[in-house]
């Protein structure tokens, strides 16, 4: 009981010195963000400042980062911990998504560590990554801190792990990293996605250049949905059972949403959840069987891969016509797939093939970049 | 004599291991640069400094705490339950802070998950799970004399929470999941200097009260009619074991994880060396074995390959199982029990 | 020495809402052994651990020389009160005979269990007188039930209390270590202690005990001297089996 109340004594404690004093121009310039709900920037002239914001809930910040330019030595005031000067020279990412966005920006061989550097695509990135130019990050499964202190990179992209309550954030700013969350993936639109450029784009001090790129990504995204905005929807669903369990995305996610973009029918788009979730192979047998497309079979290689995990599959229509989709049309030799790189800074690549599958008359001649029918 | 010599033995093993595990890591920093870094004789902002500053000594000090604390924990369960298999772990003490650190960690978003109380919220939640099996382990003791009724029932419902912890699981998001998984593989290198200052006087209080137990436990050892015709209150003490192991085994674990058999097989070897059951011998000799061996186990996760970080409790377990089966096979074939 | 009495007032024991007796009567004096007799189930160790402090007595009171048993602290108690208990297998096998009698000092020392001269002078002085010095550094599974029995009575002895309850304390022994044990409790006695002793070596108790009190199991009870008991025949009605009986003469019982 008295343990307790001693805990409760320091945390008070601890929680009431806590308040910083932000003394900085109230003259900022709002940087425009069409899509995105996870971030909002503001440019003060001599530094930006970065929040990155609760998808669900765009009014509550997660965190805060000042973006300082060049030395920035009239704001020693704004809290060291979460200060980054820019532009940026030697990063540290930890998701292959990053290095997408780099690769847009140009600025990839900024990268000086990564974690998984055998999941790493781009030929360019991962040689590097092989001529110990790209420090490995990662111990087994876990981020080595030591390797990551010792690398002293200006900043470390970071993923969410979805609560941020548990977001390891104490341990790094400890060490003195400068970890600045990125959580486009759970952006529910494939161009809020992509606008996420614009936050790596500040790191550069680049953000023109950012605003530049995401206004043709839209640009070339919107021009593909027009094309199909009056086609027919053909049905399709996606993904693969794994123990007995399909797992799909709920009818309002990011990957609903590029299905209904490319013109096709979503089976499950009346559903509202933004997120995946579980459900019976029943329900798959049951709704999807007259379904023409199938998207997203991950695991499986072959129509016989498919019929190993689930043999009932085969009263599904898209399985005997072998119209099954994969993204895995460009796989490094160790598994790296540049869907998972790329594909989210281009966005409008993934709706090409998207279209290329579902409305084959509307653009035949275009090339397929992510995605490839199954044909063995 | 040959008791003095014992405990320098540890002493000097303490210390060597103490400066050996702040010397192995995945970056190269040699002893006289750590003595620099100590001396404050190199800047406080280079790497090295760093970490060391806030990465090594950090899950350093957390080895200490935990190897302390576990095994005085496990001391107590064993005396308390009069069963020579009793622990933190063995007895599904660790897996009833895990289920509650599980609710709390995998459901975000709801009353239990107050951003700024996260470590608090945690700490609390493992502590309350730690008391919650104790309450539920007390209560079936009592009917379950064999030690081995009272292992498998800790097994049992170890599994049970498991269960539940997975259908958590299943429903959490793929980030919150791979934490706790990682989370539930214990790690001593997670801690920052202010977790360590909320956890170590909390875990020194409940070793001191468990020193202040050291006599009652003493005449327990004679069993609870004997104790309390020697004047041990005994609902007293056994408010002060339940407190004592749950704050020890919900701080260690809400911070660490849940450690494997540290808490259940230092005792025996410190009975083993010390060659005693009083207890004002075994808890200083717990807590010096304790530390050397999970300052062992921890310099162990380090060293296998070098790049590599094996985790904390498949090296614990790999060291404690055959110990503990060791231990089992003992004190049926001898008859006695501790 | 000043002589104390151990008074028993209209005590009532039982377990739970089971009453096994009621309106017991007592009182032992120093120097005397108070023997409690009856047969397996006759509530012996019930009165015993009653008595001692252990368990709460459902009506009446005990008393030490007037102050009342329940009402003490607990410390205070265990400086009163020793008792030796049925058997050893409550004992943790690994301890050693000297770790058993050092515990007995508990009420007297602090919280760190210092031992100070007194207590080490009570320790060898009992240890020696009891004959057990010899084996002070083994291990409780490696003595004899005889030799383990001594050091149970030795530990009482070491608590040094004007009271000592015994409770059973020669089942498991062969016959000539029952005589030693009632010789040592006799000795004992000498040495000005109340002694009351739960039994049913019913032969054996009445050469040592000045009063005994019987119990039986459907509650029925009788305090005497024992001398009386024996000659008005009580003894010889209350233990009477088909195949056995008490034969006042010889004071044994004979086959028959």
């Amino acid at each position: 009981m008295r343990a307790t109340l001693l805990i409760l004594c320091i945390f008070l404690a601890a929680c009431s010195g806590n308040k910083t004093t932000e003394v900085y121009p109230d003259v900022a310039e709002p940087v425009t963000i069409a899509y995105a709900k996870g971030f909002r920037m503001s440019d003060y002239g001599g530094f930006i400042i970065l929040s990155i914001l609760d998808v669900q809930d765009s009014t509550k910040e997660l965190h805060r980062y000042y973006l300082v330019r060049g030395e920035g030595a009239g704001y020693a005031r704004l809290p060291e911990a979460q200060t980054i000067h820019i532009p940026v020279k030697k990063v540290a990412a930890l998701s292959t998504t990053h290095i997408g966005f780099l690769m847009k920006l140009g600025e990839e061989n900024s990268l000086g560590g990564f974690g998984g550097t055998k999941y790493i695509y781009a030929d360019a990135v991962r040689k590097r990554a092989e001529q110990g130019e790209i420090q490995e990050l990662n111990s087994g499964d876990q981020l080595n801190t030591e390797l990551l202190v010792a690398l002293h990179p200006d900043v470390l992209f970071s993923y969410s792990t979805g609560n941020d309550a548990y977001d390891d954030q104490d341990k790094l700013s400890a060490l003195r990293v400068h970890n600045v969350i990125i959580s486009e993936f759970m952006e529910t639109d494939p161009l809020g996605q992509a606008e996420w450029i614009k936050v790596f784009a500040a790191f550069y001090d680049k953000l023109d250049d950012g605003e530049k790129i995401f206004d043709s990504i839209v640009h070339a995204y919107t021009d593909l949905q027009h094309t199909v905005a009056n086609s027919k929807r053909p049905l399709v669903f996606t993904g693969l059972p794994f123990k007995g369990e399909w797992t799909i995305p709920g009818g309002k996610s990011f990957a609903a949403q590029f299905l209904s973009d490319a013109g096709a029918q979503y089976i499950w788009d009346a559903d509202k959840r933004t997120f995946n979730y579980p459900v019976s192979i029943e329900t798959i047998l049951h709704d999807a069987v007259d379904a023409p497309f199938w998207l997203n079979a991950d695991g499986a290689q072959s129509y016989a891969d498919i019929l190993d995990i689930e043999p009932r599959c085969v009263h599904l229509k898209a399985f005997t016509t072998k119209q099954v989709y994969n993204n895995d049309a460009r796989v490094g030799p160790a598994g790296g797939n540049d869907y998972w790189e790329s594909a989210v800074a281009n966005p409008q690549d993934v709706l090409s093939d998207l279209i290329h599958i579902f409305h084959p008359e509307v653009c035949a001649d275009s090339i397929m970049h992510y995605y490839k029918r199954m044909d063995k | 004599m040959m008791r003095a010599w014992k405990w320098i033995i540890g002493m000097l093993l303490l210390t060597a291991f103490f400066i050996a595990d702040l010397c192995i890591g995945s970056v190269h920093i040699s002893i006289a640069e750590i003595w620099s870094i100590l001396t404050g004789k190199l800047d406080r902002n280079a790497p090295a400094s760093i970490i060391l500053l806030e990465g090594r000594l950090p899950r350093v000090v957390t080895a200490l705490i935990a190897g302390a604390a576990l095994p005085v924990a496990g001391l107590i369960m064993q005396t308390y339950f009069r069963n020579p298999v009793a622990g933190p772990d063995i007895l599904g003490i660790s897996a009833g802070s895990g289920l509650f650190v599980a609710v709390v960690m995998l459901t975000s978003g709801t009353i239990f998950s107050a951003t700024h109380f996260s470590d608090l919220s945690i700490v609390t939640a493992a502590i309350a799970g730690a008391f919650f099996m104790l309450l539920i382990i007390l209560s079936v003791a009592g009917r379950l004399r064999d030690p081995i009724a009272l292992l498998l029932f800790g097994i049992l419902f170890g599994m049970a929470i498991s269960a539940v912890v997975g259908v958590l699981q299943f429903f959490s998001e793929k980030g919150a999941l791979k934490l706790f998984v990682m989370w539930t593989f214990g790690s001593l290198g997670g801690t920052t200097w202010p977790q360590i200052y909320l956890l170590l006087p909390v875990v020194l209080l409940a070793i001191a009260y468990a020193f202040r137990l050291a006599k009652p436990l003493n005449l327990l050892l004679l069993g609870e009619s004997y104790a309390a015709s020697m004047g041990v209150r005994v609902l007293q003490v056994r408010i002060g074991v339940i407190i004592c192991t749950a704050i020890i085994t919900g701080c260690i674990t809400a911070y660490c994880g849940p450690i494997a058999f540290i808490g259940i097989a230092v005792p025996h070897l410190a009975r083993m060396l010390a060659r005693t059951n009083d207890h004002f011998i075994l808890f200083p000799m717990c807590i010096l074995s304790g530390i050397i061996i999970m300052l062992g186990c921890d310099m162990l996760t380090l060293v296998p390959g070098g790049s590599a970080i094996l985790p904390l409790n498949a090296v614990t377990a790999v060291m404690g199982a055959p110990f503990v089966v060791f231990i089992l096979f003992r004190s049926r074939r001898m008859q006695k029990y501790f | 020495m000043e002589t104390m009495q151990l008074h028993i007032q209209g005590v009532s024991i039982g377990y739970g809402p089971k009453i096994l007796h009621s309106g017991l009567e007592a009182s032992v004096h120093s120097g005397q052994i108070l023997a409690v007799l009856g047969l397996n189930g006759s509530g012996k160790s019930t009165l015993i651990r009653t008595i001692s402090g252990l368990d709460k007595p459902i009506a009446g009171g005990i008393s030490l020389d007037a102050m009342p048993v329940h009402t003490m602290h607990a410390q205070e108690r265990a400086k009163c009160i020793s008792v030796v208990l049925t058997g050893r297998d409550q004992v943790i096998p690994s301890l050693r005979v000297f770790e058993i009698l050092q515990s007995a000092r508990a009420p007297y020392t602090g919280a760190l269990h210092m031992l100070r001269e007194d207590d080490k002078r009570i320790l060898s002085e009992v240890a020696q007188w009891t004959g057990i010095e010899m084996y002070l550094n083994r291990a409780l599974y490696a003595l004899s039930d005889g030799e383990a029995q001594k050091v149970f009575i030795a530990r009482a002895l070491v608590q040094d209390t004007p009271v000592i309850l015994l409770d059973e304390p020669t089942s498991h022994l062969d016959i000539i270590r029952k005589w030693e044990i009632y010789a040592l409790l006799q000795q004992i006695a000498a040495q000005g202690k109340i002694i009351v002793c739960a039994t049913h070596d019913v032969e054996h108790a009445l050469h040592i005990a000045q009063h005994c009190l019987l119990l039986q199991a459907g509650g029925e009870h009788v305090l005497g001297a024992t001398e009386d008991l024996i000659r008005s025949g009580t003894i010889t009605s209350w233990f009477k089996g088909p195949a056995v009986h008490f034969d006042t003469t010889s004071r044994r019982f004979i086959f028959r």
